[in-house]
């Protein structure tokens, strides 16, 4: 036990209590780091949804930088700027597109000499959708061997992916919570066992279980939330560890801008929600097990 | 009443005892005289015979109904049964944190009835730093705290001596007097001799009653 509280039952001699708050500092711990880890695989998901959805990149193949080629993407763009739905289109410069493969080449490459394919950039209207496949027919035939390649397709199994990354940190976060009630039960019942005598003179005083319950069930309270706020104290640092990792290769903004309030908000909450999770659970071994040994 | 499949303890034993009535619990060392006690504060239940306490039969008594007859009993137990992490303030405070009192007159009330019992000065101190006399005068002051219906008392003057053991059957009389029935469990003839009560006498499983 961290802290000690002056209670009937002396539960400063109860070993299984001593454990239980590192044992839910863990936990926490782990539900924490799960936790940040859904919500900004969220946050993720929904730039990457709102940013690739009615996007669209035409490319126009590398040995084309003609004089033709040219006149080729002038006349796919014209072309798409006629189609319906599209809000905006552009060519992107060639400094941009050696930027886009500079990642991969380097810089010191000569990739300023390679024949570059051209790009061109399509966003779609606000509320639009743009028909894929006619607009692809068109370009195919305004540019041969022209490349018309949707985002929509790309970013939906990218978002399917984090989807199915944020169920199973939901279901780890599930599974946290079931192993802290086990453990909150092992060590409530391991308590009842060890404090027999006292919890039997309370009763002989006049106590109803309730009132043993109660005892119970703060202690699980206190231990619990000492747990809890370190446990989770833990999993913010190791958030803006990582926040400031990502940072550096300009993953996310760094620190703070990670979450917005209100999901900073749901992240204070979990030591309160586990303590009150470690109370009822208390409360409700108590109650049962004293209503089976009288 | 008996233990398991071991012999009966208790027998024959039919009594009645009037409010306010203040009786000694006689007997040799295994009459049964603690099981008798055990059988009134609710801590055994029979296994066979009927139980009646305050108009009701404990047998049919619903788990719910049973701490608010166990607090109209208050219990001087033969081994204290104090709890050794709490002082004597909060050990005799017990019985009314269990009722729900609450607040700076619980501890005066308290620490007034243990200045009573000559422990003025040992308020704060735990069980274990605590003499047996200490200890006992503890208990007792815990088990007449919220002025009981009922008080039983398991060798109350056990570790005490005498001019002690005096003054803690007169602290009984004074709760007698002010309506709580008393029943002593005890080996002291002399102060069953001195204050004369009826005494209920248990010989071979049988209770048989003395007049004082």
């Amino acid at each position: 036990m961290l802290i000690r509280r002056q209670t009937d039952i002396p539960f400063e001699q109860d070993s299984a209590g001593r454990l239980l708050p590192w044992i839910v500092a863990i936990m926490i711990y782990l539900s924490g780091v799960a936790i940040a880890g859904a919500i900004a695989l969220n946050g993720l998901v929904s730039t990457w949804s709102s940013g690739l959805s009615g996007a669209l990149t035409i490319q126009i193949p590398a040995d084309a930088e003609t004089a033709k080629a040219r006149q080729q993407a002038d006349a796919v763009l014209a072309l798409i700027r006629k189609t319906p739905g599209v809000g905006q289109a552009r060519r992107l410069p060639r400094q941009e597109v050696l930027r886009l493969v500079r990642p991969w080449l380097g810089d010191d490459t000569g990739a300023g000499d390679l024949p570059l394919p051209i790009l061109i950039d399509v966003r779609a209207a606000a509320g639009a959708v743009i028909d894929t496949a006619v607009l692809s027919a068109k370009v195919a035939a305004a540019a041969p061997g022209a490349v018309t390649e949707s985002h929509a397709r790309w970013a939906g199994r990218l978002i399917g992916l984090a989807r199915s990354i944020w169920l199973v940190a939901l279901l780890v976060v599930a599974l946290i919570g079931l192993a802290t009630v086990l453990t909150v039960v092992f060590a409530t019942r391991t308590g009842l066992r060890i404090h027999r005598r006292v919890i039997g003179l309370l009763h002989l005083i006049g106590a109803h279980d309730r009132y043993i319950a109660r005892q119970f069930e703060r202690q699980a309270l206190w231990l619990s939330l000492q747990g809890a706020v370190i446990g989770i104290a833990f999993a913010i640092g190791t958030v803006f560890g990582i926040a400031h990792l990502a940072g550096k290769i300009e993953l996310q903004p760094a620190t703070g801008a990670i979450f917005t309030p209100l999901q900073w908000g749901i992240f204070a909450c979990v030591p309160v929600v586990a303590a009150l999770v470690a109370l009822l659970t208390a409360r409700i071994t108590v109650m049962r097990t004293l209503r089976r040994m009288t | 009443m008996r233990y398991g499949a071991g012999p009966e303890v208790l027998s024959d034993v039919a009594f009645s005892l009037e409010p306010g009535s203040f009786h000694f619990l006689t007997g040799e060392s295994g009459a049964g005289k603690s099981t008798l006690m055990r059988l009134i504060y609710l801590s055994l239940r029979p296994t066979r015979g009927l139980v009646h306490l305050f108009g009701r039969d404990v047998a049919t008594l619903p788990r719910d109904s049973v701490p608010g007859l166990r607090r109209r009993i208050g219990v001087v137990y033969q081994d204290f049964q104090l709890l050794d992490h709490l002082t004597a303030v909060d050990n005799v405070a017990l019985p009314l944190r269990v009722a729900g009192a609450r607040g700076p007159d619980v501890k005066k009330h308290v620490s007034e009835l243990l200045r009573w019992v000559g422990l003025g000065e040992r308020l704060g101190a735990k069980p274990p730093t605590l003499s047996g006399g200490e200890q006992q005068r503890v208990a007792i002051a815990r088990a007449v705290i919220n002025r009981p219906d009922l008080l039983l008392a398991d060798e109350p003057t056990g570790n005490v001596d005498d001019n002690i053991g005096v003054r803690l059957i007169q602290l009984f009389e004074e709760l007698n007097r002010m309506g709580t029935t008393v029943i002593i469990a005890t080996h002291n003839f002399g102060l069953v001799d001195r204050f004369r009560y009826p005494r209920m006498d248990l010989e071979d499983g049988a209770l048989r009653l003395i007049r004082g």
